[in-house]
């Protein structure tokens, strides 16, 4: 057997890591156009010089540990799903038994005009991220814009305080993380970004990037014009289908995967930021581009491809704030997302240094959000993934100290008694 | 202190804590069941209610980093003998409540303990001592009523007499009653197994026998009581010996009662009552007003249980005991348990508890002596029990004229029980005298099981050891024998009623 | 493919458990570079990686199950979180870069944040791999833990 991953992030070390579980000989070939299999989340850490050694996500011995033949600095263009072939752009073929497509996300670009002018980053590569950071030093960078507010572009804005540069937050909506968080959460963290100095201007968008060759300045909407040495796009990532298209897979706004990743082609599975998958909470079909869950779903194509069948539990929403000196989790929704929503606050933030939230719909909870004390929160995560009734614990949910004792007796005595933690074990109940 | 009554500043003991030794795990909040301990969360501090504190001492244990200390409160009233702090903190108990004031364990008063003034003899040159690790050494013990003579067969070998059923002891100690209620099932069930490794008896107290420890039924003696909870049939077959309990040497002369709020499913089912009914055990057995009343009532439990069960009767050591063991000796009991003044108990108005009864020494040498005198003594075996302390006791009350001895407080002891006399609260901190679930859960069944075993084995190195030096070789030896005995502070009157002589003579 | 029972973990009896913190004190203690209670907590500001919790008579004692599917391990984005041959679950806090996911998808909230100006990582039961025998189970005083072959 003859398993090839296309990428080399969480889904394709996931994927290997199933495989091998599976299959302890079958040979796995990795493509990647990128030269290391490094942590896509920890990139922007890059601007505050962190060692190299520590941004590497797996190293060579992984690969050689794991019998992974690796091609790197090479892209895979086109896939022929009847000889069973990958192309490279070096026109090399490499032939598979079954393959995964682990083609990641792409940062979105809305069209404003001058964003190809030098100095405009987007930051969902390690290379960009490491020639926005050349760029900044060669021109002696002093302000920067960051376009969105969303983690991506708050963790740069950040980092970039951390180095000493001006930066100043352009975002659409009326507030920071305005789609992960809710309006007290956006609020605490916003004071946190503006006591490090970062400025915000919020319902108003760049329209324009100005500059000869280079980026200058910037114009918003709303008719100001700011100083910008550099500008980041942060918008937003969309699944990056292209591969998957040259096979014919069935794409639409995301490839479409069955419970078992398997694209709608035979042989061909997909995981991570470039598929839809099922939102626990919702039942929707969309991408949720996360690093857990791209290698949990690479995991389990890596079992499906190396013949175990094994059905995706699904999906949700799991964000953590991981630069903040205070921490900010949230999973699910934040929001009621309907009449029979019942939401559960517990803002201490001020006194005692945490807030917390929880929705609960229909006596499951499908939603929280932990800011401060974070500690045991995977607990409430789980209450989600496993839909477990807590309407009688439902006022506990937001507090700190709530534990497995508020959960259902049977639940402990199948966990913690029977040691029911298999991944078939966490499904829904 | 503030919105308190004045008197409750009098509290007797402090909990002192090293407040950098603590590390603020908060084990002393959730051990403490009396609400003396709390944590406060804007001071981070843990912080005591010292009024609250019964000495119970389960902080100081837990504490992980021996941070705790519960001293006696160094404020105290004006010294007095007449006036102790005791005598006036009762008063202020009563002047507020206006209440009799309940108490539990045994008798706390400097009552004069005679296995204190008594000396065990040792062989000398005339006759040599045993080495009980060299040689056999025989501790087994038969209760119940045997024979003044043997007949034999024209064989002249066979022995045509027969007895009565024989509880069979491999230490002349047993666990007195300690009901269901009063205790939890989980020290039940400790002793039961204890029982049944070492073999020896324990006994079910009043509260009836839960089903989980029908199993122990070879090991278990089963009580009747005033109340008769937990009575039926079944009850009294699933037993080694059934036991009459007229009184309890903690309380003589009264009855008991289990309030509605401690009868939870568990014991409610146990007892044959309603979840939530007060369990009241009269003072009297209403069907019992003389021995012939009392002969009707045995003799119906041995009618009941065709003759096979050994039937005991307990009583308190009170006044005229000898002439009461006598008379249920007539009245067909098999052994006669007798408490004396040092008895505990796990509810009782302390004014009984410290001033009714007498001493267990005296009343076994009192008793041993009528029973002898009226040539009755074969027919009845007789058992000791209120506060014996050690296999020292145990033997100086053998050699005083015992068959065996009963033992409560030290089965608790062995549970890990403090003597803060809480137990009528139902808050015991060691989960002993508690039913309250998260409190009982501290006593581990299996644990205390293996206490208890390791405890009995330790006693009977003791009595061996103890024998072995008189030069006997067998417990039976030494039953009755006073002759070696020797007393010493006692006076004449009480050497005479004791049966021993001074040392010296 | 019948799998060799090799990892030994830790199972927690909640009817014997009566909260009395020895485990955590004891998991305090021997993670300290001193092997001393108070001065691990105040001088070395650990803190336990087991968690005793209480609800009324429901207590137990809870550490990392070093679950068959472990999340932690899907969702730790440093590669500070690996799971043996045997199945049981590290956490390398010094490769930790403090991203909190693990903490986030812990089903029984045995990854615990360790945020201090100097440090910011996970930590988590490491079945005191250096010590051989786990000391809660050492210290346990009710037989509230047992050491027990993975079920």
């Amino acid at each position: 057997m003859r398993y090839v991953i296309v990428g080399n992030s969480a889904a394709a070390v996931g994927c290997i890591t199933g495989i091998r579980k599976v299959d302890p000989d079958g040979e796995i070939v990795v493509i990647s156009y990128e030269d290391r299999c490094y942590s896509k989340p920890m990139i922007a850490d890059v601007l505050i010089d962190i060692p190299e050694e520590k941004l590497l996500y797996r190293d060579s011995s992984f690969f050689e540990e794991n019998g992974v033949e690796t091609i790197l600095g090479h892209k895979a263009v086109s896939i022929n799903r009847d000889s069973k072939v990958v192309a490279l752009d070096s026109n090399e073929l490499v032939p598979y038994d079954k393959l995964l497509i682990a083609t990641g996300g792409k940062p979105f670009v809305p069209p404003i005009s001058g964003s190809d002018k030098k100095g405009v980053f987007t930051f969902t590569e390690l290379h960009s991220a490491i020639s926005f950071k050349n760029y900044l030093k060669e021109n002696g960078a002093e302000e920067v814009v960051v376009i969105g507010s969303g983690f991506i572009g708050l963790e740069v804005a950040y980092f970039l305080r951390e180095i000493g540069i001006k930066v100043k937050v352009v975002e659409l909506l009326d507030r920071v993380l305005a789609r992960a968080l809710d309006r007290r959460g956006s609020e605490i963290v916003e004071n946190m970004l503006r006591e490090k100095g970062i400025d915000f201007i919020f319902n108003d968008t760049v329209e324009e990037i100005m500059g000869d060759e280079k980026v200058s300045s910037v114009r918003l909407k709303s008719g100001s014009v700011l100083r910008a040495d550099a500008v980041v796009v942060a918008i937003g990532v969309r699944p990056n289908t292209e591969l998957a298209q040259t096979a014919g897979i069935e794409v639409n706004k995301g490839i479409s995967v069955s419970d078992t990743m398997e694209t709608s082609i035979p042989d061909i599975f997909a995981a991570g930021d470039c598929i839809k998958c099922t939102d626990i909470v919702d039942g929707q079909k969309k991408p949720i581009p996360l690093f857990p869950l791209a290698f949990e779903q690479g995991f389990i194509a890596g079992l499906n491809m190396a013949g175990k069948k094994m059905e995706y539990l699904g999906g949700l929403v799991l964000n953590s704030l991981k630069f903040l000196p205070v921490p900010v989790l949230n999973a699910g929704v934040v929001e009621p997302i309907d009449d029979s929503c019942e939401v559960f606050v517990n803002d201490k933030f001020e006194k005692k240094g945490f807030y917390r939230k929880a929705i609960v719909r229909d006596g499951k909870l499908i939603g929280f959000i932990a800011i401060g004390e974070i500690d045991r929160t995977g607990i409430l995560t789980n209450l989600i993934r496993q839909k477990i009734d807590v309407s009688d614990v439902k006022e506990r949910l937001v507090e700190p100290d709530f534990g497995l004792v508020d959960l259902p007796q049977w639940w402990r005595e199948e966990k913690l008694k029977q040691d029911k933690t298999a991944y078939k074990d966490w499904r829904a109940v | 202190m503030l919105f308190k009554k004045p008197q409750v500043a009098f509290y007797p003991f402090m909990v002192l804590r090293d407040d950098y030794k603590c590390v603020r795990c908060k084990s002393c909040v959730d051990q403490c069941s009396f609400d003396a301990t709390y944590y406060d969360e804007d001071l981070n501090m843990i912080m005591n209610h010292h009024e609250n504190c019964v000495n119970c001492k389960r902080c100081e244990a837990f504490c992980p980093t021996d941070a705790i200390k519960v001293v006696k409160n160094p404020s105290t009233f004006h010294p007095d003998a007449n006036w102790t702090p005791e005598a006036i903190r009762d008063i202020h108990v009563q002047m507020l409540t206006g209440a009799v004031i309940l108490t539990s364990t045994g008798n706390d008063k400097p009552i004069k303990n005679y296995f204190d003034h008594l000396l065990l003899d040792a062989c000398q040159v005339t006759n040599p001592p045993i080495d009980p690790l060299r040689e056999p050494m025989e501790l087994k013990t038969f209760i119940g009523r045997k024979t003044d003579q043997l007949q034999f067969d024209s064989d002249g070998v066979s022995i045509k007499t027969t007895i009565g059923k024989q509880l069979e002891l491999e230490i002349p100690v047993l666990f007195s009653a300690m009901s269901y209620g009063s205790i939890n099932l989980n020290l039940q069930k400790a002793m039961a197994i204890a029982c049944r490794e070492f073999g020896t008896y324990w006994n079910t107290g009043e509260g009836g026998l839960h089903k989980s420890l029908r199993e122990f039924k070879d090991h278990t003696i089963v009580q009747v009581a005033s109340g008769r909870f937990g009575v039926d049939l079944e009850y009294l077959e699933t037993s080694a010996a059934i036991e009459i309990k007229i009184g309890q040497g903690a309380k003589p002369g009264i009855g008991g009662h289990l309030p509605g709020e401690k009868v939870n499913e568990g014991i409610a089912e146990t007892r044959m009552i309603p979840v939530g009914s007060d369990a009241i055990s009269p003072a009297p057995h209403h069907d019992i007003y003389s021995i012939e009343d009392l002969r009707q009532l045995i003799y119906a439990l041995k009618e009941a249980t065709n003759y096979e069960k050994p039937v005991f009767v307990k009583i308190a050591a009170v006044h005229n005991v000898a002439a009461i063991a006598c008379g249920i000796a007539h009245a067909g009991a098999d052994a006669i348990a007798i408490d004396g003044v040092r008895g505990g108990t796990g509810a009782t108005p302390k004014s009984l508890r410290d001033h009714v009864g007498i001493p267990i020494e005296m009343a076994i040498a009192a008793v041993d002596d009528r029973l002898r005198k009226e040539g009755l003594r074969n027919e009845v075996s007789l058992i000791a029990a209120g506060g014996f302390r050690s296999a020292v006791d145990v033997l100086k009350a053998i050699a005083l004229g015992a068959d065996a001895v009963y033992i409560g407080t030290v089965a608790k002891l062995a549970a890990g029980c403090t003597q803060c006399q809480q137990c009528h609260t139902g808050r015991c901190a060691w989960g002993i005298t508690t039913n309250n679930p998260k409190l009982a859960k501290r006593l581990n069944p299996d644990i205390v099981a293996e206490n208890l075993y390791n405890l009995l084995r330790a006693w009977a190195h003791d009595i061996k050891e103890l024998l072995g030096a008189m030069g006997i070789n067998a417990i039976e030896s030494i039953k009755g024998n006073r002759l070696r005995l020797r007393s010493w502070g006692l006076t004449e009157q009480e050497n005479k009623i004791l049966g021993v002589l001074p040392a010296g003579m | 493919m019948s799998k060799k029972r090799k990892l030994m973990k830790v199972y927690p009896i909640e009817e014997n458990c009566i909260s009395c913190r020895y485990c955590e004190v004891a998991c305090t203690m021997v993670h300290s570079e001193s092997k001393d209670p108070v001065k691990a907590y105040k001088l070395e500001n650990l803190l336990p990686r087991a968690t005793v919790e209480v609800k009324e008579a429901v207590s137990l004692s809870l550490m990392c199950r070093h679950c068959k599917h472990p999340f932690c391990f899907d969702a730790c984005i440093s590669g500070a979180i690996m799971v043996d041959e045997n199945g049981k679950v590290n956490l390398d806090e010094e490769k930790c870069v403090g991203c909190w996911n693990c903490v986030l998808v812990c089903p029984f909230g045995a990854a615990h944040p360790m945020i201090r100006e100097e440090k910011r990582h996970s930590f988590k039961c490491d079945l005191c791999g250096d010590r051989g025998f786990p000391a809660c189970v050492e210290a346990c005083p009710n037989r509230a833990l047992i050491y027990d072959f993975e079920r």
